[in-house]
Parts: structure tokens; C-alpha cells; sequence
């Protein structure tokens, strides 16, 4: 009895313990009431969103992406085109093509509650990551690196260019306000369970294969090119959210908010975290917040007599993400989830003391149990 | 598409061909693999017997050759769809997943074979408990010794049930009681998948022990093939890659 | 504008060759990075953006003392990017190399913003005897464009005999085909990666230059343009090889530059766009580049011939 319930209890730990902190997270923001760390963590949940789509792809299929972030954008501007009111729109969207206008000004669309221009947001977000992710799942290495950055490229030259449709380099006007703290938490939820529930899966544990050898993939059966673009897909719909959840947030946004300094941030906090588990993204972007939070309030109030000039944060976090690269390749967590509480393990510390720190391995029956096995050999021994 | 012929439960290789710029690693080589056979493959280093292999899992551009797997053309299907179907390798530098535990390691294989995630965890289990492995399951398999790395390996591709297993030196860097051991695994997995085997091996004890037919290739080209007796006996290979002394470890072998 | 329509050809032909050969000079140096090292090395623009400042703040040194400090500067900052970022990283694969060349960007750009108060717009001041334009024969051009063009020639000329006289210069390409053989055979890495910085640094120097002189407008994030289209201008022509990234950059910078002249207003701010989605399909079909896919043209034709001679005997 006792022993199931551990059993179920380790599958949802991992999610359930990262779900909790951002409860935490949200609940102590609001209760201090300042808008300035409201607005804060609610940056930090969307880069958050972004870091657990970019984990989904990058961290289990080791290919890294420069370009989730152009995913978010057209979450953002496809969620605001259909949601601004129609009353609005008419005006600000004059020179629209007729086809476009089509269905994008009925007029029904006003009745739509925040969920559903969300989910719609996601939904093309769904479309562009599937198109692009047929010439991108065939790239390795630095060449997958440069298409992506492509991608990035490309789109923000599209809303830059294309005013008809984002309005070029002009803030967005009208865009319902209608996420909260709140509704961020249970989407980043949402997304949570499923980036771990992807990593854990069958599916999940052939993209990770595949990342540690590829030859070796191919030789138990992994079609790569598949299975990279499932997870691509998958990582577009949860950068679509984010975006989404970005545009009725922050409400006027402009193509500036979804370019090289978003992409930056959001590579560093899973590379800081760890880019191999969902933990790690998590982690990394707590961190990093934390660490940009704090300077970031140098640069305003200044400690003792100077203030940090501005843009210390942002120097900081690169610095952050260079000592990770030479110390630390694997991030904080070292691509591992956070442990159940059973396996948490203090004779490290002891062993850090005397110097005797090596990577460590679960112990067999440790191991056992996560799998679910202890039962399932005894049984078979049993049979023999 | 059946391709004629009496006996089709075989792996044929035809003509297989692969040049590198200017380098003719593998030059004209054909291979007929019976189900339940035992097969050696054999030569000098540099000889091509890896490259031949990569040719038939189809892990390298063939500039020739056919590939039928049981009466039907596979030479065009890449190396994950001749795993699906059961034709399945090793590796002469093991390429386990190193991250990943043994027994991930070999559940990944059994996934392979297409089961489900249950059958494929039981499958594993299995596979790892009859090679010895359980003290290892819950390890990195970058944290074994060589010894049982390869022996993870050789039950990856165990576990994703080939009809057809090709082996690069599962031997390598073992010492003698372990290559011993490992004969007798290869012998046991035969008995018990049924699987035609492909052993590439420098280590003669192994190869005249399970091997039922053994090809021997020098240069990229055939140079003998036949049963273990005509191969122990047969000047030309003697000359280019046994020497005298391999032949009477051969015959020293058979004597035994 | 009154004049004959083969000479506004020429005309936009001559000004985007100016433009093609910078995004060339720089494709050669990220493609030497990139073959030595593995290294796509986004904080390429980091150094022209510190040209660009170097520039700013001696322009008063008048141009001789300007240009050789922004020829210093550049080099020691080639330098030290690779000593301090990218030597400990030796032993990683490209993948970790772009991440922290991409860090090594923004962290400089940063740097630059928090130092330099971007408050107050800073333009390299022209020289009007550079910029002004003369015509010859129907055709405008400027001093500056002549300058571009020969010192392109004389940078591509220079490397060449570089790479294929002097025994660095082969060590260099040893490493751009096949950087680990190449240590087995002994060449020394940190001498030969030093020294590929060293180039790309002094090639950044010349670029920087001869794009300031021209456009002016210094700002942290400078460089991030030009290296995009260099990157892809490289990729285009193939990465693998030094004179196919060159040609890759050189026809990019020019097409793009023709592109914008001619095409309607409505798409013109496209043109980048097409070029970016571009190269993911180059990437795709042809990862070598352009030079890879004319090799293969030229041996099948070879093989083709050596057939068809074969054929009656
Ligand atoms: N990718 C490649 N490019 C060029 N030449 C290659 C390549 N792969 C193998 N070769 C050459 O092909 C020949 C055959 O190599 P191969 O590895 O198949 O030999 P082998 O019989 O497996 O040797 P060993 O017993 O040492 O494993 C060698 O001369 C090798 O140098
Ligand atoms: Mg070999």
C-alpha cells in the first residue's frame, strides 16, 4: 500500500515540487503587493514558458535553438490580431489584405475569453514551428545553431517590414488584458507537466538517446528526424502560450520584445540551470532572476554611495553564463531532476568536506525503485 | 519485393562497394548470412571488415551493392528501418548512451523492437539479469568498466530482437576469461533468438570456436570463404593475415 | 534621373561591389575561425563595434594615428576573446562554442552600453574627400569605394599567399581541413588558433574601417547587422572553405545591396528576410555551401568523361 502510493508519489514529484515553487513564488508576490516585483515574476514566468519550450527541444534532443523566441512572436501577434476589439482593429490594421481580414474581424471574436485567445495564439505558434521545423530536425551542431538563428532573424525582419499585418515598428494598441499572475502559473503548470511528462516518455527517452550518440539511436531503431520534429512542435506550442500570455500581459508590444536579448536571456537560464531536465530550466531561471533582480536594483538604488552603472545586470548574466560554459558545461542541476525526498542524500556534504567528491550513482535498489522494478524482478524470479 | 530464390531466410549482401575519396575501403564483397547461422568475418586491420559492416547496416554511403534481408530489397531503407526490421549492429568503439543507465540503455533497445513501454521494461529486465548486468541497471553506463560497457551493449542490440546481429569486435579489450565468456554468450544468444550472426573479430580462440562459416578479406577485397576448417588451412590466408602461428592457435584450438 | 538605363546598372553594380567586398573580407574570417576551431563566432561584430568606438574617441588623432589604434585595439581584442573565453573551452564541441560566442556578444555590447553612455548619439565624422562622390564616364563613385575595392583585392590577395606560401599559412589550412589530423601531425594548436585570432582580428580592423569611414552611426550593437549577413553570406558559399565563404559573402553583400535599389518599395525590407530563409534551405540541401556543390558538379562530369572514354574498350 504504502509502497504504490511511493510509487505514484515519485512520478508526480519532480513536477509537483517545481509546480509548488511557483505557487510559492506567485502567492508571496502577491501578498507584498509591489507592482514592480509583480511585474518581475511575471517576466520571470514567461521567460520561464520560454525555457521549458526551448528545454522540450533542445534539452532532450541536444540541438540547440536560437529561434524559439520567434515562436513566442507569433504567438504574441497572432493572439493580439484575432483578440483586439474589432472596434479598434478597423483602424489600426486599415491597409490588412482583404483575405486576412476575412477572419480576422468577424465580429464574434470580441465574445472570446482570454483562454481561447491563448489557446489560438499557441495554435499558430503550432503551424510555424511545424513548417520550420522540417528544414531544422536535419540540421546537427552549428548548422542547426545558424538556421535557427535564421528563423529568428527572418521573423523579426517580417514584423519589422510587414506593418499591414503587426504594424511594422509600432506598439500593438488594444490588446485585452487578460492574463494575470495567476493564469501565467497555471499555464507554466500546464507546461510544466508536460515538458517532464515528454522528457520521461518513450519518445522523450529516444530524443535523449539520440542526443548522447547518434549512431548508437539509429542502431536500436530512432528515427531522429522524427522524433527532433515531434519535439519541435511541441516546443512551439509552449513558446506560442508564452507568447500569448506575453501580448495580454504586457498588452503593447512591439517586434523588439521578441529578438536577440529575450533569446539571449532565456538560452542562459537553461544553460545556467541545466539544460537537460526540466528542473534544471526551472532553476536556472530562479537563479538568473534572481541574480539580474539584484543587480538590476544596484542600478536603481546603488549600495553604500555608488550605484552600479546601468546595465550591470545584463553584464552580469552573461558573465554568469561564460563561467557555466567552462565550469560547469552541464548547469547547476548537471541535466538531472530534482529528487524524491527519500533519495535526497547528505553524505556529500560530508564527502565534500574531505575531498572526496566524485560523481555519484544512485545505488541499485535506489534505482530499482525509481523504475519501478523492484517489483516486476522479484516477480520474474519468483516465476523461475 | 520478394527477390527470387529458394532458401530466402538469409541476409545477402551483393557487390557491396564503398570508396572514400581515392581510398577503396571495401571493394567487391559479397555475404550470404543463413538465420541461425554463426558467421565470421575476418582480416588484417584496415582490412575494410568495419566499413563492410557500416555498408550493410547502411551507417556509410555504399558507392554499390544490394542488401536483401530475407528474400526482400532493403538497400535503399536508411539504418533505423533495417533496426525496425532485424538488422541490427554493435559498434567497434561501443557507443553506449552514456547518460543514460544500463538499464535505459537496453530499454531503448527493446523499444527498438517495437514493444510498448511495459513489455519493453520487462524484455530488458530480462535480457540484463541473463547477461549478468543487474548489480549494474541503475549505473551510468559511462561509469562501467570496459568489460561490462561492452556487454551492455551487445544486450542493446540483443534486446531489439535482430534477426540478423552484426558484431565489431565484441571482444576487444577484454581479457581472456571474459573473451571466453563472451563466445559462450554469442553461442547462447544464437540458441536462443535464433539470429544469424556476423562476428568481426581478431581474436582467433573466438572465432574458430562459434564460428560455423568464416569470410576472410584483405584490402577491401574477398579473399577466402569457407568453413572454419578450410579457412585454418588455406595458404592464402595463412600468408596475408593468420601467419603460422595464428593457424596453429586455430588448429591448436580445434585439437582441443 | 536622366540617364541611360545600362549605366544605372552599372552604376548599382558599382556601388554594391563596395558593399559585396566587405561582407566577403568578413566571411573569411569567420570561415577561418570556423574551420580551425569549429567556432561560429558571433562576437565577430563585438569587434567591429570596438573599432568602431576605438575610432570615435581618436578621431581627433587625425587618420593615421586613428587607424592604427583601431587596428590594435581590434587585434588585442581578437586576442583576448580567444584567450579568455575561448581557450578554456578548447575541448568543447561547436555547439558550446556558438552558445559563448553568443554570450561573449551580448556580454561586450553591454560592456559598451554601460560604458560609453548611449545617451549621446556618437558618428564617426566623415572625411568629405572620401565620401565625395565623382563621376567618371556617366558612373558616380567615391575615393572610399576605390579604397574598398583595392584593399579587398589586396586583403584577399594577402591571405591567399599567406595561406599558400608561408608555413603558418599551411598549418592554417591543415587545420581548416581537418583540425585533429592536423594535431596528430603536430601542429601547434594554441599557435595556430592564436594566430587565426590574430587574422581575423587584423581582417575585423581593415572591415571596420572602411565601414565606418562610410557609414558612421557608432553604436554597441554596430556590428550584430553586418555579421548576420557576413554569417549567412558565408554559409551560402560554404563555411568549410576559405574562398567559397569569401564568394558566399562578396555576392550576398552584393545581391542584397542590388535588391535594395531595384526592388518596389513594398519589398524592399524584405530582401534580408528572403536571404535568412534562404540559407536555412541551403543548410539543408546543400550543407557544404555553393563550392561544395560546384566540386561535385566538376567530378561528376569528370566521371561522367572517364566513362564515357571507358565505354568502347
Ligand atoms: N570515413 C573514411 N574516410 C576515408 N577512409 C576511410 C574512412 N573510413 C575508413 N576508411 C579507410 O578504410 C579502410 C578500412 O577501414 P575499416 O575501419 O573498415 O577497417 P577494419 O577492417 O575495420 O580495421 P580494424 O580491424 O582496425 O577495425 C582503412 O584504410 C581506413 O583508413
Ligand atoms: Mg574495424
Amino acid at each position: 500500500m504504502i509502497k504504490s502510493f511511493e510509487r505514484y508519489a515519485r512520478i508526480v514529484w519532480t513536477p509537483f515540487f517545481l509546480s509548488i515553487l511557483l505557487v510559492i513564488t506567485w502567492v508571496v508576490v502577491e501578498l507584498n503587493g509591489d507592482i514592480f516585483y509583480q511585474n518581475e515574476a511575471e517576466k520571470l514566468f514567461l521567460r520561464l514558458m520560454i525555457v521549458i519550450g526551448l528545454q522540450i527541444f533542445s534539452g532532450n534532443s541536444g540541438v540547440l535553438s536560437f529561434g524559439q523566441v520567434a515562436f513566442m512572436a507569433v504567438g504574441a501577434y497572432m493572439s493580439a490580431l484575432l483578440t483586439i476589439p474589432l472596434e479598434i482593429k478597423k483602424f489600426t490594421f486599415l491597409s490588412m489584405p482583404e483575405v486576412m481580414k476575412s477572419w480576422v474581424f468577424p465580429a464574434h471574436l470580441n465574445e472570446w475569453n482570454g483562454t481561447t485567445g491563448t489557446l489560438a495564439g499557441a495554435g499558430f505558434a503550432i503551424l510555424f514551428a511545424a513548417v520550420f521545423g522540417i528544414p531544422i530536425v536535419r540540421l546537427i551542431g552549428v548548422a542547426a545553431g545558424i538556421g535557427t538563428i535564421a528563423i529568428l532573424v527572418a521573423m523579426n525582419v517580417f514584423i519589422q517590414q510587414t506593418s499591414s499585418i503587426t504594424r511594422g515598428t509600432s506598439t500593438q494598441i488594444g490588446v485585452p488584458q487578460t492574463t494575470t499572475l495567476g493564469s501565467t502559473v497555471i499555464w507554466l503548470v500546464i507546461a510544466i507537466v508536460i515538458a517532464y511528462a515528454f522528457r520521461q516518455s518513450r519518445l522523450g527517452l529516444r530524443l535523449r538517446a539520440s542526443r548522447e550518440n547518434e549512431r548508437a539511436a539509429k542502431s536500436v531503431g530512432v528515427n531522429i528526424a522524427k522524433e527532433r520534429y515531434l519535439a519541435f512542435v511541441l516546443s512551439g506550442f509552449i513558446c506560442g502560450l508564452g507568447g500569448a500570455l506575453y501580448a495580454h500581459y504586457f498588452i503593447s508590444f512591439s517586434y523588439l520584445d521578441f529578438y536577440f536579448d529575450l533569446t539571449f536571456i532565456t538560452i542562459a537560464m537553461l544553460v545556467v540551470g541545466g539544460m537537460g531536465s526540466v528542473s534544471g530550466g526551472v532553476i536556472g531561471a530562479y537563479f538568473l532572476t534572481f541574480i539580474y533582480v539584484a543587480f538590476q536594483r544596484l542600478e536603481v538604488n546603488g549600495l553604500f554611495d555608488g550605484k552600479a552603472p546601468s546595465g550591470t545586470a545584463d553584464l552580469v548574466l552573461a558573465l554568469a553564463l561564460l563561467l557555466t560554459l567552462i565550469y560547469r558545461p552541464k548547469g547547476i542541476t548537471g541535466g538531472k531532476e530534482i529528487p524524491f525526498p527519500t533519495d535526497w542524500s547528505f553524505r556529500w556534504v560530508g564527502r565534500l568536506l574531505r575531498g572526496e567528491i566524485r560523481p555519484k550513482a544512485h545505488s541499485l535498489s535506489e534505482g530499482l525503485k525509481v523504475l519501478g522494478l523492484d517489483r516486476l524482478s522479484s516477480k520474474d524470479k519468483g516465476q523461475r | 519485393m520478394t527477390v527470387g530464390g529458394t532458401s530466402t531466410k538469409k541476409l545477402v549482401a551483393e557487390q557491396i562497394r564503398v570508396h572514400f575519396e581515392g581510398v577503396k575501403a571495401v571493394d567487391g564483397i559479397d555475404l550470404e548470412l543463413e538465420h541461425g547461422q554463426i558467421m565470421g568475418l575476418i582480416g588484417p586491420n584496415g582490412a575494410g571488415k568495419t566499413t563492410f559492416m557500416n555498408a550493410v547496416s547502411h551507417f556509410v554511403g555504399r558507392t554499390t551493392g544490394r542488401i536483401i534481408l530475407d528474400g526482400v530489397d532493403v538497400t535503399k531503407l536508411a539504418p533505423h528501418q533495417l533496426a525496425a526490421r532485424g538488422l541490427v549492429r554493435t559498434f567497434q568503439d561501443v557507443a553506449t548512451f552514456p547518460e543514460l543507465t544500463v538499464f535505459e540503455n537496453v530499454e531503448l533497445g527493446a523499444l527498438g523492437s517495437g514493444l510498448n513501454r511495459r513489455k519493453a521494461r520487462q524484455r530488458a529486465w530480462e535480457l540484463i539479469e541473463s547477461l549478468d548486468l543487474s548489480h549494474l541497471a541503475a549505473l551510468p553506463s559511462s561509469a562501467l568498466p570496459h568489460g561490462d560497457e561492452r556487454r551492455v551493449g551487445i544486450a542493446r542490440a540483443v534486446a531489439v530482437n535482430p534477426k540478423y546481429l552484426l558484431l565489431d569486435e565484441p571482444a576487444a579489450g577484454l581479457d581472456d576469461d571474459e573473451s571466453l565468456q563472451l563466445a559462450d554468450t554469442i553461442a547462447k544468444i544464437r540458441d536462443e533468438i535464433g539470429c544469424g550472426v556476423l562476428l568481426v573479430e581478431h581474436d582467433m580462440r573466438i572465432i574458430f570456436k562459434v564460428c560455423e562459416r568464416i569470410q576472410v578479406i584483405d584490402f577491401g577485397k574477398p579473399l577466402a570463404v569457407g568453413t572454419p576448417d578450410e579457412i585454418r588451412n588455406n595458404s592464402s590466408v595463412i600468408e596475408a593475415y593468420l601467419g603460422v602461428k595464428g593457424a596453429e592457435t586455430a588448429k591448436g584450438h580445434h585439437s582441443a | 534621373m536622366i540617364v541611360g538605363s545600362a549605366s544605372v546598372v552599372i552604376q548599382y553594380i558599382l556601388d554594391s561591389i563596395a558593399n559585396g567586398s566587405l561582407y566577403a573580407l568578413m566571411a573569411l574570417s569567420l570561415s577561418l575561425l570556423f574551420g580551425v576551431m569549429g567556432l561560429m563566432n558571433f562576437a565577430y561584430g563585438e569587434l567591429i563595434m570596438s573599432g568602431a568606438f576605438t575610432m570615435y574617441y581618436t578621431h581627433s588623432w587625425g587618420p593615421v594615428g586613428m587607424i592604427a589604434m583601431t587596428v590594435i585595439v581590434v587585434v588585442v581584442m581578437s586576442l583576448l576573446m580567444e584567450l579568455l573565453a575561448f581557450r578554456p573551452l578548447r575541448k568543447a564541441g561547436p555547439s558550446t562554442l556558438l552558445i559563448t560566442s553568443f554570450a561573449l556578444s551580448i556580454a561586450l555590447q553591454k560592456l559598451a552600453y554601460m560604458t560609453t553612455n548611449p545617451g549621446i548619439p556618437k558618428t564617426v565624422r566623415p572625411y568629405p574627400w572620401l565620401t565625395q562622390q565623382f563621376e567618371v564616364s556617366g558612373v558616380l563613385m567615391s575615393r572610399l569605394e576605390v579604397i574598398i575595392w583595392v584593399m579587398t583585392i589586396v586583403l584577399l590577395v594577402g591571405m591567399t599567399l599567406l595561406l599558400k606560401r608561408t608555413a603558418l599559412g599551411i598549418q592554417l589550412r591543415a587545420s581548416t581541413e581537418d583540425f585533429r589530423m592536423s594535431q596528430l601531425v603536430g601542429v601547434k594548436a594554441n599557435r595556430v588558433i592564436s594566430s587565426a585570432f590574430a587574422i581575423t582580428g587584423l581582417l575585423a580592423s581593415v572591415v571596420t574601417v572602411l565601414f565606418m569611414l562610410g557609414h558612421g552611426d557608432v553604436r554597441p550593437n554596430v556590428g550584430q547587422g553586418p555579421v548576420l549577413v557576413a554569417f549567412v553570406g558565408g554559409v551560402i558559399g560554404g563555411l568549410g572553405s576559405l574562398p567559397g565563404a569569401a564568394l558566399g559573402g562578396f555576392v550576398l553583400g552584393l545581391v542584397l545591396n542590388i535588391l535594395q535599389a531595384t526592388l518596389p518599395r513594398s519589398l524592399q525590407g524584405h530582401t534580408t528576410m528572403f536571404a535568412f530563409l534562404g540559407v536555412i534551405a541551403i543548410l539543408v540541401l546543400q550543407p557544404g555551401g555553393m563550392i561544395v556543390s560546384i566540386r561535385k558538379l566538376r567530378r561528376k562530369r569528370d566521371q561522367a568523361a572517364a566513362l564515357s572514354e571507358g565505354a568502347p574498350s
